[in-house]
């Protein structure tokens, strides 16, 4: 694992590949460009994530609330999207266009090849129920960072 | 803002189903259920509808998308949005359970009656490290998935023999019927000397 980083190690403008925290697995999730750099979010309430940093016994930090967004689930290059789910905690996107009240959080992501997880969340804006239109969040501090 | 990269990071897509009676071990095949503090027992719970991985196959790179239908067989029309785009089937039985076997040709015939004409499939007994309670012989799978015209194998998702094999080989096959997605002029062996277009042609039989 020392090639790779927890969240709070990297910039904003860090490019590279966003893998499963597990050693063991680190499996690729999905290619960390500038396109998924901006769209990085601050989310709260959102449902309990799994913590990168608190699998090696260490404090947790502030950054817990961030999360890359991500509408195209091609996108990925290996994850498991559950089922829907009832009573997941309904988040609140943060800044001016807080769109959380247009939003139905539906599934919780997962590493597709160990199922550890949640590193994340999906669900519909604007009543849609599409599965093809799904828009998926993966939490930055849930997933460790190579080059 | 700096450009995205041009071309796409894939060569190609593919959606894949799980089919089969209830029971037959299809979720297992997509779950891997790693026992450790950190696998919370959520995901079993709520269950994986689908997963999105990424392989390698004759130098390209494709991604799959592969659905589970459990929980669905009841509604025999789980059907349309499922089976809409899906370019390869896994039809799954148990090897412990004869009728689940008894059910694979009514399952087939369900899936070519709503897949694409083109959709490969790929029989497959599940749960083959159990010989005590075996039902179902190999010779059996095999000489019926034979003379459907379709490719088998037995796995074990308990033991995970033969599990990723599934996804690689069907992956293979659909890349072969793509020519162009093949390596150049790669377009024999690897189906086991079946010859899918043959069946696919020749079947146009819907039941129910």
């Amino acid at each position: 694992m020392s090639d790779t980083k927890h969240w709070n190690e990297t910039s904003t403008s860090d490019v590279g590949v966003i893998r499963c925290p597990f050693s063991g697995c680190n499996t690729r999730i999905i290619t960390r460009d500038d396109t998924l750099n901006e769209s990085i979010q601050i989310v709260k309430n959102s449902p309990s994530m799994l913590q990168s940093t608190s699998i090696q016994e260490e404090k947790d930090n502030d950054n817990h609330t961030c999360f890359f967004k991500i509408n195209d689930v091609w996108d990925f290059d290996n994850i498991g999207v559950s089922r829907p789910a009832a009573d997941l905690n309904h988040p609140k996107f943060g800044g001016e266009d807080d769109a959380s009240s247009e939003f139905k959080i539906e599934r919780l992501l997962i590493c597709s090849e160990c199922d550890r997880g949640p590193l994340g969340f999906a669900g519909f804006f604007n009543g849609e129920n599409d599965v093809q239109k799904l828009s998926y969040y993966l939490s930055c501090s849930s997933v460790v960072y190579s080059t | 803002m700096s450009t995205r990269a041009p071309s796409r990071s894939y060569d190609m897509i593919m959606k894949l189903l799980l089919v089969g009676d209830s029971g037959v071990g299809k979720s297992c095949l997509l779950l891997r259920f790693v026992e450790d503090k950190f696998n919370t027992s959520f995901i079993t719970t709520i269950g994986i509808d689908f997963k999105i991985r990424t392989i390698e196959s004759n130098g390209k790179k494709i991604k799959l998308q592969v659905w589970d239908t459990a929980g669905q067989e009841r509604f025999r029309t789980i059907t349309t949005a499922y089976y809409r785009g899906a370019m390869g089937i896994i039809l799954v039985y148990d090897v412990t359970d004869s009728r689940t076997f008894e059910n694979v040709e009514t399952w087939f015939q369900t899936v070519t009656q709503y897949a694409n004409d083109d959709a490969q499939i790929f029989l497959v007994g599940n749960k083959c490290d159990d010989e005590e309670g075996r039902q179902v012989s190999s010779e059996q799978g095999r000489a019926l998935a034979e003379k459907l015209g379709i490719l088998f194998t037995e796995a074990s998702a308990k033991t995970n023999e033969n599990v990723d094999t599934i996804f690689y080989e069907l992956a293979s096959l659909i890349q072969e019927k793509q020519p162009e997605y093949s390596t150049a002029n790669d377009q024999s062996g690897g189906a086991g000397g079946v010859d899918v277009s043959k069946r696919v042609s020749g079947l146009t039989n819907n039941c129910c």
